[in-house]
């Protein structure tokens, strides 16, 4: 286990997880679903939302357990965990929300195999006490879901002209359908993390 | 028929292909495409995988989970699905893992770093989901060749969207070799210049719809 | 030894707890799911069916005999009336640009005459191909003309140009394929899955 001391404290770890550390744009971690599901800003809020869950419960199990982890059975746990959790998502969603889980269909069982998911209990809830984890987990969960929000804002706005179904562009405006098909998403995802490279550098000479 | 069978390895490989078009196995794509012979080596394990996990996970899926739910004991157990997917895929990777260090240990020692990766490979879990959206699944009342019929369109799923997740990589990392050398403005080198070259493959595969119509 | 036998442990009393919450949640959830689905299709056949919007009490039974499609007969029942059947409804699919197409097709009380349909589900491109979901630009093409439903005696044909006779139908602009896609999917099926209701009858 980890120094006490040099241990951040809950406050930083969600802080870091929303902008410094930020799953998707800085770790590059969990993009299958980020652009999967970013042609649209509902999609984008329900599966950040739904990943921000499956994150929190996980890592709450994971640092209740932590002392019975052994490293040979270690995956194995957190898998149970987090597949247990992704199927309450999607019962909760095809029962509550029908039309969305039809919208977003495999990709929420997807949310399993979500890098940023696994990589927290490895990280972060495996070495740490629960309120840390807990912290962890929200700051990440919500970083995760901020950067699929820039996304799906790029997307929809050009692709559709609306953000969040209400028009927000001009009248006549001509909207980019390929926004919405599979490059759109790739040009779109590459252009977001250069701009979130070129800010960062920015901000780093200017402090220096 | 056999056009049918064929169709679905062409779909799958060109036209509804995992990374550029259902967005499957980036994780993998944006790390290990730097080289080409890494990149093949990854696509090839990956293709063994999705094939051995898509036949079982059908399987398990219409034979165990679907003719208990219809039987006369009626138990339904659909809501381990995902549980059960997610360990044949976990599985059938320690399998190869074994096997490979076993009786082919240069291989395994090339491959070594990607093999546990390749678990969370959403290509392969997605390849398992898809076989449901697709149709492959058995309905109430089919049996005899249907049943076959039904499992060798879920091979062949399985089999085309390995080839294809081969391809794309494989083109990424041809593309990736050259890139070196070229000026890439500096905010964007690394994942940023990735995601737009696969932005113009994906716009270059889009010419591939309507093959099968 | 021990240490083995405690591992094990673990992971069998996470596997029966999580295991059980699961199929606790699923008894709860899986009903409004199904009924969830029961609407969606309720909701298409109510869109497809002239009528069926506006029937006091909108019923449905699936044609059991008819096993090679899922075939609805679609009646109302008012609770002082008698039935009145309204049409029929069932699923197709077939092949369309992008992938599968999955169809609900509406015919007449009679079963001799198209009357409506709606998309179930389609993967064609955004902007073209899926405006066969658009109820101006191609599903009111199917709908009855002047109050003529389309006859079930001749095959539909697409064409480019302003239709002049009552079995053509304009393609989508820019999306000639999943036009003719759609139009193959109802030559295929709509005759043969009308014998087979008015051989039930």
């Amino acid at each position: 286990m980890a120094d006490k001391s040099s241990e951040p404290s809950s406050l930083v770890r969600f802080i870091n997880g929303i902008l410094p550390e930020n799953p998707v744009l800085r770790l590059v971690l969990g993009i299958c679903p980020t652009l999967a599901v970013t042609a649209s800003m509902e999609g984008a809020i329900t599966m950040g939302l739904a990943a921000t869950f499956v994150l929190f419960c996980s890592n709450f199990f994971v640092s209740l357990l932590k002392r019975f982890l052994q490293p040979h059975l270690r995956i194995l746990v957190f898998t149970i965990i987090i597949a247990t959790f992704v199927t309450i998502v999607d019962m909760f969603l095809k029962a509550f929300m029908y039309d969305m889980s039809r919208t977003l269909g495999p990709y929420i069982p997807l949310i399993i195999v979500n890098c940023i998911i696994i990589a927290r209990a490895e990280a972060c809830a495996s070495k740490s006490r629960l309120l840390p984890s807990l912290a962890d987990a929200l700051g990440m969960g919500l970083g995760f879901t901020l950067a699929l929000c820039i996304l799906a804002s790029v997307r929809e706005i050009l692709a559709d002209g609306t953000w969040l179904n209400i028009p927000v562009m001009w009248e006549g405006f001509t909207t980019w359908t390929i926004m919405k098909l599979a490059p759109g998403a790739f040009l779109a995802f590459g252009l977001v993390v250069g701009a979130n490279n070129f800010i960062r550098r920015k901000l780093e000479e200017r402090k220096s | 028929m056999t056009v049918e069978l064929l169709l679905i390895l062409l779909t799958a490989v060109l036209i509804n292909n995992p990374v550029l078009y259902y967005f499957l196995g980036l994780c993998p794509y944006l790390g290990v495409s730097n080289k080409v012979d890494m990149a093949f080596g990854m696509g090839m394990a990956v293709t063994f995988v999705m094939t051995v996990a898509a036949s079982m996970t059908w399987a398990i899926n219409n034979l165990v989970i679907f003719y208990l739910s219809t039987s006369s004991i009626a138990i339904d157990l659909g809501f381990l699905r995902y549980i059960i997917f997610i360990f044949v895929i976990a599985g059938t990777v320690q399998l190869v893992e074994m096997f490979l260090r076993k009786f082919f240990p240069h291989l395994y020692d090339r491959f070594g770093i990607f093999l546990p990766l390749i678990t969370t490979n959403c290509a392969i879990l997605g390849c398992c989901l898809w076989i449901d959206v697709k149709g492959f699944n058995l309905v109430a009342g089919e049996q005899g060749v249907a049943v076959s019929w039904k499992f060798a369109q879920a091979l062949l799923f399985g089999i085309g969207n390995g080839l294809g997740f081969t391809l794309a990589i494989c083109l990424m990392a041809g593309i990736r070799e050259r890139l070196r050398f070229s000026d890439v403005p500096r905010d964007f080198r690394g994942v940023a210049i990735t995601l737009i070259v696969a932005a113009i493959l994906a716009m270059a595969f889009m010419g591939f719809s309507g093959i099968g119509g | 030894m021990i240490n083995f036998i405690k591992q094990s442990a673990l992971v069998l009393v996470l596997a029966v707890v999580f295991g059980s919450g699961l199929a606790l949640m699923y008894a709860g959830t899986n009903p409004l799911y199904l009924a969830n689905q029961e609407k969606a299709t309720l909701d298409s056949i109510a869109k497809t069916i002239p009528g069926a919007d506006t029937a006091q009490n909108l019923q449905t039974s699936e044609v059991e005999s008819i096993e090679e499609y899922r075939v609805y007969r679609v009646f109302d029942s008012p609770e002082d009336g008698k039935e009145t059947l309204l049409g029929w409804a069932y699923v197709a699919k077939g092949k369309g640009f992008g992938g599968d197409i999955k169809l609900l097709v509406g015919l007449n009380a009679q079963a001799d005459a198209l009357v409506g349909i709606d998309v179930l589900e389609d993967v064609e491109t955004p902007g073209f191909g899926n405006y066969i979901n658009d109820e101006e630009r191609w599903k009111s093409k199917f709908r009855p003309r002047d109050g003529k439903a389309l006859s079930l005696d001749r095959n539909l044909v697409v064409i480019k140009t302003t239709p002049k006779k009552p079995y053509q139908i304009q393609a989508i602009t820019g999306a000639t394929i999943s036009s003719k896609a759609v139009v193959a999917i109802i030559n295929d099926t709509a005759g043969k899955v009308a014998a087979q209701i008015k051989q039930e009858d």
